[in-house]
């Protein structure tokens, strides 16, 4: 006995541990798996945010700075092109003055005739002409202000001066006082000069030069001709315009040319002089500019790292361009027989270039180009008009020059990068860091899961060992209570359970032992069946009784002991035998009645009388009894008993009535046995599903909050670091530049201010950005508290606050009263600020401004949602804008009016847009330019 | 003659020069004082460290602070500013690029007697420091010496 226990004790202690670990393993994988799926799922939801944050932080930032870069080309094209319209203006402003005062000689020449011949005798002003036989020419002095170089054909044969241009030079002499100081002012010159009249085409120039022997030396032919000779058709073209004085009769210009004199390029401008009446020709006033002064400029303009700017004329000749940009754009040069180098686009290599139209107006023009394969962004502006006296047409039409910048695209993007690879180095670190943190929180909480599932396991394992004792019989198991927690409680039921199953079981034995008593009763009654059914055979085959049988036929097949004993006829006779019916029943009248009854009623009778005559010729009255329809037999169509003796018929229904008792009894016991089976299957499945129902609490203890909310803090130290480090930068940008402007302006030009103010400019408008950006980032993440608001309101207090704003302002506002919504207020109010914000903005230039903000009723676009929907509106008067834009209206960095007109980040729609869709709604706008802009929007009803 | 300094606690070089400028533009001629750190900044308040008997009785008349500062943080120096007697109701005045909204309230929340944003407009820069300087160094009532 004792031996017995020890290896029961053993073998309990290793069933145990055995389904200890079972458990333990089981919970362990359940939870771990789930564990680390949810760890797996928010991490992969954290860097998949990460990833499209950092996505869509790029893509705005990227098209911001296209559209940054843009500006600043076009701020700094405009500029520079200012700069030479300038230059241009300076030139003819001073020849105009120079025009003027010669203009005012002529018109008062009689008047001024005293003053004139007083001043030639001021040796200052005397021109001492003298006649260089060698040359055929007369000039005046070396001590002169202005140099005088008369022509041969300005001589009469004795080699004097001809009256008429003697006149000339008397008269202009006084121009000696005005020439220097018109020549050194303004816009830097050359030479400054004056031409007579057709009659006497000399010229007096300033600063003196020994003209007369230059000419003698490189062209001896010029000291023969007039000065007009060398501009064929010109004099006529200026005399035309006297009859359309709108146009041509003004300041004339050349195309570049190469100064004989110093070999430097020249731009020559010329302003005509007329008679008091304005009738003839009187002769011009010139400057030759030096070209250099604008050319350097474009030469030496520095754009990105390698791009450039050019200058190029109404034909299309590049005239300033730097060497680098000659081999960028794919110039060939030419150089014409006077010294002219000629670089047309229309010859350049790259064809995008060859094919490239100047612009036709005044407006910037951007277009993107493929040179020597790589994207180049050019960019071009026209210069302000000329009058240029085309040589070959001998007319005078206005032409323009044009200023072009070409930046090779991705130098523009250079910030972008490295902000990116900054960002991108980041974003690594935040990962790294995550997931350290990841591997630790797991690594924790595994070590809690398993102290746990070891504690709740040991509970498990007694419970299952002590189900294991109750499986092997022992109905007394009582495990033992381990601690006070759900499995505690349940070990406590499980002992209660197996008190109740040892309960339920000690009745199920009992009833299993009368259940056996019975089986034993029903086998007994059975060989009784057996015995009496062997009994009734002998019965029947000697009863006393009569038993018949007959076939379809009518012929007997059965004939008992009692048949033979009551008729007389043996069975032998009466078998088979087709008279046996006429010999029982020899009278054929009653016999055909017998037959015709029994036809009718086939096998339905009982304690049937007939008369039969015996053998020995004794009639018996026989009670017939059919029992062929209650135990049919194959073969014998009818069947039955025939006898007075009806104690025979007695003893047969006896017997039936016990054999229907002994079945009834049967089935009740058996249908009392499937009860008590299923009760005990009823216990089985409620342990089941408490068993199920723990394991489910379980899975519940690991939540995924925790890691949100983890994801959700790394995302606001990021907003958070992009907030203080990129701003921090930019405020250096911005301080330094204004300390440099302050400390050394002075030694700065205006062009180097002017940068410097462009610098502060761009580094205010990131700073905007930067924070339009923060904005938009919050809108997107914060928390919202939804609640019934009143839009009218909040609308209300919008315009009065921009009333308030810009008290000069006068607009009708019309506001629906009382419009509601569900949602948060703090978005609403962010969202109608801009919204009424953009339409006070725009209608800036209108009187009277409108704006309206009401609700309309609107037809879903989708079919589905079949009901009407109402949309909210804010409507104005304003500018407008080109339908064709409205599906970038409300992306970020999306502008559709200049900044210099109508001030702004780009990102108000882009918010409205988020409010909306946190709002489960739609917006959207209609507008024409010119005719005002409606935004509508939805809201989802019931959030 | 006004001789009482000014503190301020900045680690970004460019940002000391910015508001060393701001001041002088502001036509604030009190001397100031740069700590790099927050350790620093307290060591220099309460003689401690590199400082080591400097008269702490001799506190500047305002302490020009930056959050984001190396080894302590801004908002741990003005904790430990608030939490001695001797340096309790000294002005305080956070200068930082923050914006975000628990960085202001925290500031309040520790007992700042300002909180400016640095603007990326150094105009405005200046414009702040200068109504800074005339309220705290000019009309502001200097709070009684605390007495140890």
């Amino acid at each position: 006995m004792g031996t017995k226990h020890t290896s029961t004790g053993n073998t309990i202690t290793r069933l145990k541990d055995a389904v200890r670990n079972h458990f333990q393993t089981k919970i362990l994988v359940i939870s771990l798996g789930g564990m680390l799926f949810s760890i797996l799922l928010s991490g992969l939801i954290f860097f998949l945010g990460m990833r499209k944050l950092t996505k869509d932080v790029f893509a705005e930032v990227a098209l911001d700075l296209e559209i940054a870069s843009q500006q600043h080309l076009e701020s700094q094209i405009t500029s520079t092109a200012e700069r030479i319209n300038l230059w241009m203006r300076h030139a003819q402003a001073d020849l105009r003055i120079f025009a003027t005062i010669t203009q005012q000689l002529i018109d008062h020449r009689e008047e001024f005739r005293p003053m004139t011949e007083a001043i030639i005798e001021i040796p200052f002003f005397a021109d001492k002409m003298q006649y260089y036989p060698e040359g055929g020419y007369s000039q005046n002095a070396p001590d002169e202000p202005t140099v005088v170089t008369l022509q041969t054909l300005y001589h009469d044969e004795t080699a004097r001066i001809k009256p008429h241009p003697q006149q000339v030079i008397n008269e202009t002499a006084i121009l000696d006082l005005f020439m220097p100081a018109i020549h050194t002012q303004g816009a830097k010159k050359m030479w400054t000069y004056f031409a007579g009249d057709t009659e006497a085409g000399f010229l007096r120039l300033f600063p003196w030069t020994d003209f007369g022997k230059e000419a003698i030396e490189n062209y001896p032919e010029q000291m023969h001709i007039s000065y007009w000779t060398f501009f064929p058709g010109l004099v006529e073209a200026w005399e035309k315009g006297l009859e359309t004085p709108d146009s041509t009769t003004g300041i004339v210009t050349f195309p570049p040319a190469i100064d004989a004199t110093s070999g430097q390029a020249i731009q020559i401008f010329g302003h005509p002089l007329w008679n008091r009446e304005r009738t003839q020709f009187a002769g011009a006033v010139w400057y030759d500019l030096a070209l250099a002064e604008i050319t350097n400029i474009i030469e030496e303009m520095q754009l990105t790292q390698t791009g450039f700017a050019f200058l190029a004329l109404g034909d299309g000749n590049v005239i300033a361009i730097p060497e680098h940009g000659i081999q960028a754009l794919g110039l060939q040069e030419r150089i014409l027989g006077d010294g002219h180098l000629l670089r047309d686009l229309e010859d350049s290599r790259e064809r995008a270039v060859a094919a490239l139209t100047l612009p036709g107006d005044d407006a910037v023009s951007f277009l993107e180009l493929r040179l020597a394969g790589r994207d180049h962004i050019m960019v071009m502006r026209r210069l302000a008009p000329m009058n240029v006296f085309l040589d070959g047409a001998e007319q005078i039409a206005v032409q323009y020059w044009t200023l072009g910048f070409v930046v090779p695209k991705d130098e523009t993007y250079a910030p972008l990068i490295a902000v990116q690879t900054n960002v991108t180095k980041s974003f690594k670190s935040i990962l790294l860091l995550q997931g350290g943190l990841l591997v630790v929180v797991a690594a924790g909480l595994a070590g809690l899961m398993f102290f746990l599932t070891e504690r709740m396991t040991r509970g498990l394992a007694e419970l299952s060992a002590g189900a294991h004792q109750i499986a092997q019989g022992d109905f007394d198991t009582q495990v033992e209570i381990l601690s006070t927690d759900e499995i505690g409680r349940l070990a406590r039921m499980f002992n209660e359970m197996a008190h109740q199953l040892k309960e339920s079981f000690d009745r199920l034995e009992h009833w299993n032992t009368q259940l056996k008593e019975e089986a034993l009763e029903r086998q007994l009654a059975e060989k009784d069946l057996q015995e009496s059914q062997e009994r009734l055979r002998l019965v029947l085959e000697n009863m006393p009784v009569m038993m018949d049988a007959f076939d379809a036929e009518g012929n007997i097949l059965v004939w008992n002991k009692a048949c033979e004993w009551v008729t007389g006829y043996s069975a032998e006779e009466m078998i088979n035998n087709p008279r046996a019916l006429e010999w029982l029943y020899p009278d054929p009248d009653y016999r055909q009645q017998m037959l015709a009854q029994w036809a009718e009623r086939g096998g339905d009778y009982y304690n049937w009388e007939w008369t039969l005559t015996a053998r020995d010729g004794a009639v018996k009255t026989v009670a017939w009894s059919s029992i062929s329809d209650r135990f049919p037999i194959p073969g014998w169509a009818t069947w039955g008993t025939g006898v007075d003796v009806t104690k025979q018929a007695q003893v047969e229904k006896e017997l039936w009535k016990h054999r229907e008792d002994l079945e009834e009894m049967i089935t009740q016991r058996t249908d009392e046995l499937n009860v008590r089976v299923a009760e005990v299957e009823l216990l089985n499945r409620a342990m089941t599903n408490l068993l199920q129902d723990f394991q489910a609490a379980n899975a519940k203890l690991t939540s995924m909050a925790d890691w949100l909310k983890a994801t959700n803090q790394e995302l606001e130290s990021f907003a958070y670091a992009v907030s203080h480090d990129l701003r921090a930068p930019l405020r250096g940008i911005d301080g330094w530049s204004l300390a440099l402007l302050e400390d050394y302006g002075e030694q700065l030009d205006a062009t180097a201010r002017q940068y410097l103010d462009s610098v502060r400019a761009e580094a205010q408008r990131m700073g905007q950005l930067i924070d339009a950006l923060l904005h938009l980032s919050r809108v997107t993440r914060a928390e919202m508290q939804i609640q019934h608001v009143n839009l009218s309101a909040l609308a209300q207090a919008v315009i009065a606050r921009l009333q308030a704003e810009y008290p000069d302002r006068e607009v009708e506002v019309h506001i629906q009263p009382d419009l509601m919504a569900d949602g948060d207020a703090t978005l609403f109010e962010a969202m109608l600020t801009n919204l009424l914000g953009n339409a006070w903005k725009f209608t800036r230039t209108r009187t009277p401004a409108c704006i309206e903000f009401g609700v309309m009723a609107y037809e879903s676009e989708n079919k589905k949602e079949d009901q009407e929907r109402k949309a909210f509106f804010v409507r104005d008067n304003g500018v407008g804008f080109d339908m064709a834009y409205a599906k970038k209206l409300f992306g970020a960095f999306q502008r559709m009016h200049k900044a210099s007109e109508f001030p702004g980040t780009g990102i108000g729609l882009a918010t409205v847009r988020r409010i909306i869709h946190r709002h489960g709604g739609q917006v959207w706008a209609e507008a024409q330019v010119d005719q005002g802009a409606t935004f509508y929007f939805t809201l989802k009803e019931n959030l | 003659m006004n001789t009482k300094k000014i503190l301020l606690v900045e680690d970004n070089p460019s940002d000391v020069g910015l508001t060393q400028r701001a001041l002088r533009k502001s036509h604030i001629a009190n001397e100031l004082t740069v700590t790099e750190n927050g350790q620093e900044a307290l060591d220099y308040l309460f003689g401690d460290g590199a400082y080591a008997g400097r008269d702490v009785m001799q506190l500047p008349a305002l302490v020009l602070l930056d959050l984001k500062l190396p080894r302590v943080d801004g908002l741990e120096v003005l904790r430990r500013i608030r939490a001695d007697a001797r340096t309790r109701r000294l002005p305080v005045v956070i200068l930082t690029t923050s914006k975000e909204e628990e960085d202001v309230a925290a500031g309040y929340d520790l007992g700042a007697n300002s909180y400016i944003r640095k603007p990326v407009d150094f105009e405005q820069f200046v414009q702040a420091v200068q109504h800074l300087g005339l309220y705290w160094l000019v009309l502001n009532e200097e709070p009684p010496k605390v007495k140890s």
